[in-house]
């Protein structure tokens, strides 16, 4: 006999597991995938691209084994993913603590988003390498402007998401609020943020990503470890498989914080996990 | 029913008068006053279900988000017990047409909701959710999110929730206007189940002719623009009402006069819209 517990807690597993993964979608995207994987094997093998500029599997595959135990420039690779996810961890917290409560304020008051916006909007597009010269004459070439570099680049997404997300709350949401007689404290933790939430969400994915764009910029100067440096610093010795390693390893880890998010993100707000009738 | 319950039924017998005195409310539209409402005066009793009919536009919405404490008026005054209205009360409940229930909250968290603000200290607000939700007979649902409810589901929630707070007055903005006509005649029967259980006063705004017969002690048949009260019309049909009610002569009667005088309204807002 089967056990109904078991099959229960199945089905509670697998609400936890990201739709995508569920779905058939998930499999035309691995053949995507497979597909990328054979030609990088059949252009290489058949001697189409320079050994030089794109190794093959086999070799970038060598290079992950060896950084991985023997290191790259004194730093095993685990050290190298480590530092650089560190970073952009501690810069992307950061920017959620101040980013967040910004971007509600700025969503419910005209006045806040008038007075904070000038802030975002002008260093919004200027590009990371020029910001962070600048950076790096205030705060030095340590882990402050890196951080600092890492932090405004998550920064502006996470505003903006999040003033979206709080001028698209319905209206009527906040009016059975203040007819039920609450008060501002408790419109902001039952209407405001959890109305919010999954917008917000969608704007934290894709600040992580942009946060991911800046990390090669981050670690050019006066790093040692980072997989970001790694690349940067392979690239000098023409170390092909190792800058694509490292790059299929950073991809990776960001696909994985990304799933985490919304693994998170699922736990947080169970109503989105549940579609209408 | 608990015991508190009666209890707090017993104390809002005596309240919930509603006064709308001179009201006028007016809106700008293209740098025109437009006006919504103009010089309303009515006594709304307690305990008194009175609706609200007329065609869109009319201002009858206007009307109950003023009572609501929604929107000023530009003129006049709305009273409560005697008491001005400056904005949102908890004395005052309110169901919305429709999607008002927080998708981020079960059926019982949003019922909850009300009591948790306005904590009488008796009993925890998940006790008082529980009681409503037997009361609407949705208590299988207490842990399911509001999306995955119908139409009409919601809508009990939408009105559980604006009573576990214990208002004087309810107010109901076209509450069943997005449900089938089937669902939509157990909802009416259902509320005044409610109404009669709690005696509180209800203001109901409605286009539909029926409806309104069905429901109301007294019928306010608004005209457009700008929005007035064309005619008090009390309906003296015998309660408690059920499905006989409306194959009775008097309710045949008493739609008809109604139909006949939306009728007219409805022609003159199609003449004036089409003049401008």
């Amino acid at each position: 006999m089967i056990n109904k517990d078991q099959i229960k807690s199945n089905r509670n597993i697998k609400r936890f597991i990201p739709p995508f993964m569920r779905k058939r979608t998930f499999a035309y995207s691995m053949l995507t995938v497979n597909i990328l994987f054979i030609t990088w094997v059949v252009v290489t093998e058949t001697g189409l691209a320079d050994e030089l500029f794109l190794p093959g599997p086999l070799k970038v595959w060598q290079s992950f084994i060896e950084v991985s135990t023997e290191g790259y420039q004194g730093n095993t690779l685990f050290i190298h993913v480590f530092t650089s996810v560190n970073r952009i961890l501690a810069a992307f917290i950061l920017a959620c603590i101040i980013g967040i409560p910004m971007g509600v304020l700025m969503g419910a008051s005209k006045i806040a988003r008038a007075l904070l916006n000038p802030l975002i909007e002008f260093y919004r597009p200027l590009p990371p390498l020029g910001l962070y010269t600048l950076l790096v004459m205030w705060l030095g070439i340590g882990e402050e402007s890196k951080l600092a570099l890492l932090f405004l680049a998550a920064l502006p997404g996470l505003i903006i998401a999040t003033i979206q997300a709080v001028q698209n709350i319905d209206p009527v949401y906040l009016r059975v609020a203040k007819g039920l007689g609450a008060s501002k404290k408790t419109i902001l933790f039952n209407v405001y943020l959890p109305a919010a939430g999954p917008t917000i969400l969608a704007g934290m994915r894709i600040s992580l990503g942009f946060t991911y764009t800046v990390l090669v910029a981050a670690e050019i100067v006066a790093a040692s470890a980072g997989i970001g440096w790694m690349i940067w610093d392979a690239a000098k010795f023409l170390l092909s498989d190792v800058v694509i390693m490292g790059l299929i390893v950073l991809g990776l880890t960001g696909i994985a914080l990304d799933i985490f998010m919304r693994f998170i993100g699922r736990i947080l707000m169970p109503w989105t996990r549940y579609l209408g009738p | 029913m608990t015991i508190n319950m009666q209890k707090t039924l017993k104390q809002t017998k005596t309240k919930g008068k509603v006064v709308i005195d001179n009201i006028s409310i007016s809106y700008f539209n293209r740098n025109k006053n437009v006006y919504a409402l103009r010089d309303i005066s009515t006594t709304i009793n307690p305990g008194e279900f009175v609706c609200l009919l007329g065609p869109s536009g009319c201002g009858k919405s206007s009307l109950l988000n003023g009572i609501a404490g929604f929107v000023d008026p530009s003129k006049g005054q709305f009273y409560l017990d005697d008491k001005k209205i400056m904005g949102p009360r908890p004395e005052m409940g309110m169901v919305f047409q429709q999607y008002s229930l927080y998708p981020w909250k079960t059926v019982k968290e949003n019922i909850a909701f009300g009591p948790s603000i306005n904590n009488r200290g008796d009993e925890s607000p998940e006790k008082i959710a529980m009681n409503f939700l037997e009361m609407i007979g949705l208590s299988k649902y207490a842990n399911h999110y509001p999306n995955e409810l119908s139409g009409g589901m919601q809508q009990r929630v939408g009105i559980a929730r604006a009573l576990a707070n214990y208002p004087d007055v309810l107010l109901m903005d076209e509450p069943f206007g997005a449900l089938d006509s089937q669902t939509r005649i157990i909802m009416q029967e259902n509320l005044l189940k409610l109404w009669r259980e709690f005696k509180i006063t209800v203001v109901f705004v409605t286009h539909d002719i029926d409806e309104a017969v069905f429901l109301a002690d007294r019928i306010l048949l608004m005209s457009t623009l700008p929005g007035k009260i064309k005619k008090d019309l009390k309906v003296d049909l015998p309660r408690p009402r059920d499905k006989e009610t409306t194959d009775s002569s008097r309710f045949i009667e008493l739609r008809q006069i109604c139909h006949s005088l939306i009728r007219e309204e409805s022609l003159k807002a199609f003449d004036k819209q089409n003049q401008l």
